[in-house]
């Protein structure tokens, strides 16, 4: 019985302690507080050329997300091959073109979009394929690709280009 | 001896404790896992829910770990609706048509979004309005916006939280 008590006193007190010690220090240091910002504009998509010819590259990171554009663009070696990937909650706008999404769990059916259309699904493994001579996308992702991808303006490896491929095709 | 084995209880009490409320935070409400799917074309509206009539519509859809919003302002004889302050997590937005202006919580920043721009919202109070005929958008929400409810909850302006907020003011 004294041993319950001891350790619901404990436990309250710990916790108490853990509130109030997040709620009265401050971070060692604090994150960044980002401004409202237009990132991009879709009638003026000039995104770095990352693979000459084949696609171009930015990401813009937030506090908890990532936005990442692709412009895939089919040359005569025809596009440049994608491989799985799983990296959190993803929302893909098609700005242009035809894509198709693939899961690994073949139980899930593939997407097929077009043109303007708005996808979005949970923290599964998969791969795009753009079907057009030319794709443009938008994609909002989360958690933050931080490790992944770095900072804003870095020169990372493409999400979903081998880095492989990247090496010997890419602009390095 | 005693002592500090009840306190090795204790702490992992505490730790399991306030690791499953943060596993909790990290994943939206199971009704929020609809599947990979296509939710919308941004080029049709039309089937869009009327939320105040003439006015403005909207449709929504969950994920895990997101809300994505669908809508459209209407100017017509009333002029457009004028929203509250608004405050929920990272948001990011695409003007399909029209012109819209932003303003931070301490007014340090004003943002005009034409047609075709995306733009990022940090997790700070905004606010929002059209400054054209119409307006047609999408927002996408981290975490989930809990407070629409799952898919297919009706909105109205009493609970549609942005609507609500500026009445009266």
């Amino acid at each position: 019985m004294l041993g319950r008590l001891i350790c619901s006193v404990v436990f309250v007190l710990a916790t108490a302690s853990v509130v109030v010690a997040e709620s009265a220090a401050p971070p060692a240091s604090a994150p960044p507080r980002f401004d409202l910002e237009v990132f991009l504009d879709a009638n003026k998509m000039e995104l770095p050329v990352v693979v000459p010819g084949q696609l171009g590259f930015q990401h813009w990171q937030g506090m908890v997300s990532t936005a990442v554009a692709m412009h895939f663009k089919r040359d005569a070696g025809g596009h440049l091959p994608t491989q799985f990937r799983q990296y959190g909650d993803i929302n893909l706008h098609l700005i242009e073109g035809k894509l198709d999404v693939e899961f690994a769990d073949e139980t899930q059916q593939p997407l097929h979009m077009k043109t303007g259309d708005v996808a979005s699904w949970g923290n599964l493994s998969h791969r795009i394929a753009c079907r057009s001579d030319e794709c443009r996308l938008l994609i909002f992702s989360t958690p933050v690709l931080w490790q992944e991808l770095g900072p804003d303006g870095g020169n990372p490896v493409p999400l979903y280009v081998d880095s492989a491929y990247y090496a010997t095709h890419g602009r390095q | 001896m005693q002592l500090m084995r009840w306190l090795g209880v204790a702490v992992l009490m505490n730790g399991l404790w306030f690791g499953s409320v943060q596993s909790a935070e990290k994943a939206g409400p199971p009704w929020a896992d609809q599947g990979p799917r296509i939710m919308f074309n941004v080029f049709d509206t039309t089937s869009l829910a009327e939320v105040v009539p003439d006015r403005f519509f909207m449709t929504f859809w969950h994920s895990p770990n997101t809300t994505i919003v669908h809508n459209v302002w209407v100017a017509g004889e009333k002029g457009h609706l004028m929203g509250g302050k608004s405050i929920h997590g990272e948001e990011y937005g695409y003007v399909h048509k029209g012109r819209l202006a932003f303003v931070l919580d301490d007014a340090r920043e004003h943002v005009v979004v034409d047609e075709g721009q995306f733009m990022r919202w940090p997790n700070v109070p905004h606010w929002g309005t059209c400054m054209t005929e119409i307006c047609e958008i999408y927002a996408w929400f981290t975490p989930t916006r809990d407070d629409y409810g799952s898919e297919g909850t009706t909105m109205t302006e009493t609970s549609n939280t942005w609507i609500s907020r500026n009445q009266g003011e």
